[in-house]
């Protein structure tokens, strides 16, 4: 028997967990486009890395943390028709995910950026499969593989967070990505890299609500924001020779 | 936060494809604005393509052409030619433009623009919208290369292609978007691209460009170039290409998926774009790939 | 602590049809690649062989396999690590677990998967969620009295490799007794001087891993972890002279 964990704000360690850089789903060997931006000479100091962030999370991580929140809202709902009627009120999971999914992917124009947020997203529910033992009924519903974006979502739903939690949390990490990976990068200050994301916490607090409503949303509506040259650059960065981080 | 709005809201109030009885809108709003709506419609009668509707509404007018130029796509040379041209400056802030384009059942239809479009902010800052609602029905082809659109200082435009095709449906499309004349500050410019076929999504993107759209001239979105272009190419037969590529640092070859591929570029202006789309576009291969001189646009280059 | 289980299962039981999973560690320029190189050429005609690395720099490791032309050039994969190559095989294993699990599925079946870590320092060892065994590689021209100083994985490596014992000479270094050193520091486990220009060392050292391969077919091998620290010395509260450990038998963390 399934038990749905009670959303609020006592799951506050399970939101810390999910976001927490050292859980072990991969996280790290990613730069999120910086490390070509870099060296095609896009982002030099603090100020460029402070724009490319913040060009990152209106755009590609506003959408990205909208479907979040639509994976959660899809996740919850399946989850408490579990409670209602056993296993089989998750069966609906998979293809509610799979339609979210193709809205993404149409939404990710380069295969590259497809194919790492599909590993993300596979490896996440990997993860947390083996951490929490609880979430793999909802887990196995919702398929092996998905967009990392999805996974964060249906995952944060299987922990008893809300759509604001995953929204909030997709968001955040699109910023502290690449933020966190400058310092291998650059020739940067640390502090100043964490100072740029203190500089965003208002943006990145707005946006999250923002995403948070699209939950309930149906998937073609969800934003569509692109952001082009970060297509590009992730194309460029799979035939680059010399890379330190995976994108 | 970003001016623009998502899809639902910008498409709202419209009247239904293809439907222009009395029940539509009004063709001039309480401000002056023009509403409008043009109507193409073409169908295969007798093994050959016919243009079944064609409906000017000014000043969108669509007028028919005969072939002229290079037609690459244009099997066996059936096909429908329209031209668009706008008869009044704009569209201007309060205009609605709105297009319905039914390419039905095994005909083809070519598309192109007599000129560019300039979007001007109009007296009363409104926002001004260019709404494409295309629908290709099985066997149907439907290649359509605009001019540019450029978004003059101050305007606050959406421009919305929404295309709708059948599983085995082709479409060839091309845009090429440009902030601002020469010289000029650019204005406020959210493109909207969506490409279903068979419902299901293939392409869904909204370029928000322009002094309105926070983080747009970041590194990680657009930058400090001018010009942004898109080629769609959706063939059941398979998309032309490879999976990807990178031609340069401003430009990507990025296949959706299995029947239709996307080529995506930036340039600081209008000429380095099309270098750029040009290039690229002869990664696709015939018959999609461009011959040498490329002959894209209506206008001599 | 050996029941790191990360993610599913690298228990034998489970899965009898996984290839091996053999990991190459060791610090920078030892010659883990040229070991993979050798055991590759010694072995290619009795084992399907995968490989994964994870050089610092993406693929340089993977190009240089693929010019030794020992395999299929699509059966060495390159993983990228972030700038931190202990991490990927020790703290977050996932990018390489994925990668082996990928590597087995399109070339299903393998025999042996081997990985190898991206140089690194004396304390970087595999998780062994991710690897059934581990050789570590030193050379003689890092100093004979490396293998002395000991480490997780000089100490606890299934297999320790003294690499490049034909420069000895040229490095003022006696291999005799820098071999006995490690095999001090490792309380018996085993140790090899290879050289590829010593075609009987390589022998012996793809024998190691034909013995290991059908003791892990058989079930018999239990992955050992080398463990983040060397065995060391707790003065014994108790006041009967201490203990030594090494945090391989299931005792709960505690704080050093």
């Amino acid at each position: 028997m399934l038990t749905t964990p009670t959303p609020g704000p006592d799951r506050s360690a399970a939101l810390l967990l999910l976001s927490d850089g050292r859980l072990p789903a991969g996280g790290y060997a990613h730069s999120a486009g910086l490390e070509q931006a870099i060296a095609r000479g896009w982002v030099r100091d603090a100020t460029t890395l402070g724009d490319y962030l913040r060009g990152r999370i209106h755009t590609t991580g506003l959408v990205s943390a909208s479907f979040a929140a639509a994976a959660q809202h899809r996740t919850a709902s399946a989850m408490e028709a579990g409670d209602a009627g056993g296993t089989e009120g998750l069966a609906p999971l998979g293809a509610a995910l799979a339609g979210l999914d193709r809205e993404l992917v149409a939404r990710t124009p380069s295969p590259a950026l497809r194919r790492i947020a599909r590993d993300l997203g596979r490896m996440l529910l990997r993860a947390m499969r083996s951490i929490a033992p609880s979430t793999q009924p909802v887990l196995d519903a919702a398929g092996p593989v998905l967009q990392q974006p999805i996974a964060y979502g249906t995952v944060a739903a299987a922990l008893g967070l809300t759509a604001r939690d995953a929204a909030g949390l997709v968001l955040y990490e699109a910023a502290a990505t690449p933020a966190v990976a400058a310092v291998k990068l650059l020739s940067i200050d640390p502090f100043a890299t964490h100072r740029c994301l203190v500089g965003l916490a208002p943006e990145l607090d707005e946006l999250a609500e923002r995403a948070a409503a699209f939950a309930t949303a149906d998937a073609r509506d969800l934003p569509a924001l692109a952001a082009p040259l970060s297509d590009i650059a992730a194309e460029l960065h799979t035939n680059h020779d010399q890379r330190l981080f995976a994108s | 936060m970003t001016s623009v709005s998502s899809p639902p809201e910008v498409l709202s109030g419209l009247p239904d494809f293809a439907r222009t009885d009395a029940s539509g809108p009004r063709r001039r709003t309480h401000r002056g604005s023009f509403l409008c709506h043009a109507v193409i419609a073409t169908e295969l009668r007798a093994g050959r393509t016919r243009i079944a509707r064609l409906r000017a509404d000014t000043p969108l007018s669509p007028r028919p052409t005969i072939a002229s130029g290079v037609e690459p796509y244009v099997r066996g040379g059936d096909a429908a030619r329209i031209r668009m041209s706008t008869s009044a400056a704009g569209p201007v802030g309060g205009d609605t433009y709105l297009l319905d384009i039914h390419v039905r059942e095994g005909s083809t239809l070519v598309i192109r623009d007599v000129g560019a479009t300039l979007v001007l902010p109009g007296p009363h800052g409104e926002r001004s919208r260019w709404i494409t609602r295309l629908r290709v029905d099985e066997g149907a082809t439907c290649v359509w290369i605009p001019e540019p659109v450029i978004a003059a200082a101050g305007c606050r435009h959406h421009h919305v292609i929404d295309a709708d095709l059948a599983e085995g449906a082709c479409l060839f499309y091309r845009e090429e978007l440009v902030l601002g004349r020469h010289r000029e500050e650019p204005g406020s410019l959210s493109a909207h691209l969506s490409v279903r076929r068979g419902g299901a999504a293939s392409v869904v993107q909204q370029l928000d460009l322009g002094p309105a759209a926070i983080g747009a001239s970041a590194t990680s979105v657009f930058g400090a170039h001018r010009a942004l272009g898109n080629v769609i190419v959706a063939d059941p037969d398979g998309a032309p290409g490879p999976a990807a590529a990178a031609p340069d640092t401003g430009s990507a070859v990025m296949r959706q998926d299995p029947s239709c591929v996307q080529i995506t570029a930036v340039g600081e202006d209008l000429p380095a774009l099309r270098t750029r789309l040009d290039t690229a576009m002869g990664l696709l291969g015939e018959p999609w790939a461009a011959p040498d001189p490329p002959g894209w646009s209506a206008i001599p280059r | 602590m050996t029941t790191t289980d990360a993610t599913t299962s690298t228990t034998t039981s489970a899965q009898p049809r996984r290839a091996l999973r053999l990991g190459v560690a060791g610090p920078v320029g030892t010659g883990k690649s040229s070991t993979i190189a050798s055991l590759c050429r010694a072995l290619a005609d009795e084992f399907r062989i995968g490989v994964i690395t994870n050089d610092i720099y993406t693929d340089e490791d993977a190009r240089f396999l693929r010019a030794e032309g020992v395999l299929p050039e699509e059966r060495i994969r390159a993983v990228e690590t972030g700038a931190c190559p202990h991490t990927a095989i020790r703290d977050d294993v996932t990018m390489n677990l994925l990668a082996v699990e990928d590597l087995e599925r399109d070339f299903d079946p393998l025999d042996i998967v081997l990985v190898e870590s991206g140089g690194d320092n004396l304390t970087a060892t595999f998780s062994p969620s991710l690897v059934d065994a581990q050789l570590f590689v030193l050379d003689v021209a890092g100093g004979g009295d490396v293998a002395r100083k000991g480490g997780p994985g000089i100490g606890r490596a299934d297999l320790l490799v003294v690499n490049k014992i034909d420069l000895a000479p040229y490095v003022d270094v006696d291999v005799e007794q820098m071999l006995a050193d490690a095999t001090d520091a490792r309380e018996g486990r085993a140790v090899l001087g290879v050289s590829r220009k010593q075609p009987e060392t390589v022998e012996v050292l793809g024998q190691w891993v034909r013995d290991m391969h059908s003791t892990f077919r058989e079930g018999g091998h239990t992955p050992q972890d080398p463990g983040p620290m060397a065995p060391h010395f707790h003065a014994d509260e108790s006041g009967e002279g201490g203990y030594v450990h090494s945090h391989d038998d299931g005792e709960p963390a505690h704080q050093h």
